[in-house]
């Protein structure tokens, strides 16, 4: 089943309450299944109100569902549990830490292509310094050779290149990346083992997400801080779509973009931690998510070099070059540019293109028909809620149907549409 | 103004015209013999194409409104647009619920009707499903 339940019209036209945007007060989460309840207190007034509307009820179907979440969720406790918690644990004197990192974490995860995988980030970071470990990739054989001692994980394990991967076929992969402190560059700074080079890696997964949080935060109110300090940390609770921030939202439609122009070459695909870097780096503070990606891909093309290429360096650790891999994949680099001057254009175009049904062929262009066609109906069911509920009038300047009120609009009364 | 005699008189073209040129004053007038015609620009909703209609009246007839443009359209299945009169001219209520009277203006009920008739095209034109109900002739 997907995330959205039936539709809830509320009869009662509410107020918007202050300080909040149109569409966070228009949709609002009836509860951890995903029901949404389009109030349509006000309907529509701008354009660029009605994209939001649209691409909100497309990110509403794009979220992993609950049931696919608390799945994760397990997965997650019980490898932390058995790679932290019990007596012979590796490297249990140094206190590992495991946390969530990556889009689960961030609030930025999107529903994979019928044939994708969720995959899931666990930092499994030791309190020692780096320096004091003589072989790198230790960390990740002795990760890899307890997770072979577990029954479940025996056959279900994967050397990468950073980290050992855990796959739960059909739905889920778990990574996990082992990792020491680095006290020199302090803070949350940590490297990681990389088994290529056999050597570290500069990193800093919380500081990332720290990151993300203050750009989205420039939007929204911060949400409040995870402080917890436990030795396994809890994935963030579950955050219903329409409660996200912009940026959040703005970077879950990226990657799905992303996902359906790939679609025929994953290979070349660009990494979801690059396209969120740019879209956090690139934000602007919209609440409008049509106008909060128009600003990320505006900004993003002027920063393409005419030479030599973009760098995306994690904002929390100036040494981790999170694009390092374009450096010897000029082709993956290519379209990278290539893609984002693309959607660029179409975006922009988007902004400007009239008739619903222009917009919604466009949309399911970009996005694929299914989450498009959803949010079409959605919204029309909506307008027809406010119709049956007398709630419609008219602004007599535009012809445009609104929940508004204002001297200039009139009600529409009840009719009754005749005719073949 | 205001007893029960006087409303059951249909309302006359002037009193229909005046009401027009007051609540809409982006549509334009004109006076053919015995037929009212107004013309004016209606944008369903903040999304949609602007659309250019006419409506014309004569008393004793219905109020006849047509889009002049852009030009309607089949949608991608190929279907023809629903609730429509044999002329092109838009089903916007069914007369004998008397949701339109020669009782009522123009100005409250017909125009709304149009934009909302539009905004229901729109979205049919998207999803191949008129979501906008209605009746059909019977046979």
């Amino acid at each position: 089943m997907s995330g959205v339940g039936s539709l809830v019209v509320s009869m009662e036209s509410s107020k918007l309450p202050e300080g909040r945007s149109y569409l966070l007060s228009d949709i609002a989460a009836t509860g951890p299944r995903g029901g949404i309840t389009l109030t349509t207190a006000q309907f529509i007034d701008t354009h660029i109100q009605q994209l939001d509307e649209i691409l909100a009820l497309i990110g509403v179907t794009l979220e992993i569902t609950a049931t696919q979440r608390e799945a994760a969720e397990q997965h997650y406790l019980a490898i932390a549990k058995w790679l932290g918690g019990v007596e012979d644990a590796p490297f249990r004197l140094y206190e590992p830490q495991i946390y969530p990192q990556g889009s689960l974490r961030l609030g930025t995860t999107v529903k994979p292509l019928s044939d994708g995988e969720y995959d899931l980030d666990l930092v499994y970071e030791l309190q020692m310094d780096y320096t004091k470990i003589p072989r790198p990739v230790t960390l990740l054989d002795l990760i890899e050779l307890r997770l072979r001692q577990h029954g479940t994980y025996r056959d279900k394990v994967e050397r990468k290149n950073r980290c050992v991967r855990v796959n739960y076929s059909g739905q889920f992969h778990l990574d996990i990346l082992p990792a020491a402190l680095d006290l020199v560059c302090g803070g949350t700074c940590v490297r990681v083992p990389d088994r290529t080079t056999q050597d570290w890696k500069a990193s800093n997964p919380r500081g990332y997400a720290k990151f993300f949080e203050d750009q989205a935060a420039t939007a929204t109110a911060a949400f409040g801080e995870v402080a917890v300090k436990a030795s396994v940390e809890p994935l963030p609770d579950h955050v219903p779509h329409e409660e996200k921030t912009s940026l959040q939202r703005d970077t879950q439609l990226i990657k799905r973009l992303r996902d359906i122009t790939f679609a025929g070459n994953y290979e070349l695909s660009p990494i979801s931690i690059v396209l969120t870097t740019l879209a956090a780096q690139n934000f602007g503070g919209e609440r409008s998510v049509a106008l909060g990606i128009a600003r990320v891909f505006n900004s993003v093309v002027a920063k393409i070099p005419p030479h030599g290429r973009l760098y995306v360096y994690n904002p929390a650790n100036p040494e981790e070059d999170l694009s390092e891999r374009w450096d010897k994949d000029r082709d993956a680099y290519s379209a990278f540019c290539e893609a984002m001057r693309q959607w660029q254009r179409a975006w922009n175009a988007l902004l400007e293109l009239r008739g619903i049904d222009k917009i919604t062929a466009e949309l399911e262009r970009l996005f694929g028909p299914a989450p498009v066609k959803r949010a079409i109906d959605l919204q029309i069911k909506a307008l027809e809620a406010s119709r049956q509920g007398g709630r419609l009038g008219i602004d007599r300047n535009t012809g445009i149907i609104t929940t508004s009120v204002s001297s200039t609009i009139s009600m529409v009364p009840r009719n009754t549409f005749y005719g073949d | 103004m205001g007893t029960n005699y006087f409303r059951k008189r249909p309302l006359t073209i002037p009193q229909q015209v005046f009401k027009m040129s007051s609540n809409w004053p982006g549509f334009n007038f004109k006076l053919k013999p015995g037929v009212a015609l107004w013309t004016g620009a209606i944008q369903p909703t903040p999304l949609s194409e602007t659309y250019t209609v006419q409506v014309r009246y004569a008393i004793g007839t219905r109020p006849t409104i047509t889009v002049i443009s852009p030009a309607l359209r089949k949608n991608a299945k190929g279907e023809k647009i629903p609730h429509r009169y044999f002329d092109g001219s838009l089903c916007l209520y069914q007369p004998k619920y008397g949701e339109w009277t020669p009782q009522l203006f123009i100005a409250d009920t017909i125009l709304h009707w149009t934009s909302l008739w539009l905004a229901h095209y729109e979205y049919w034109l998207a999803t191949g499903e008129w979501h906008g109900g209605g009746e059909h002739p019977t046979e």
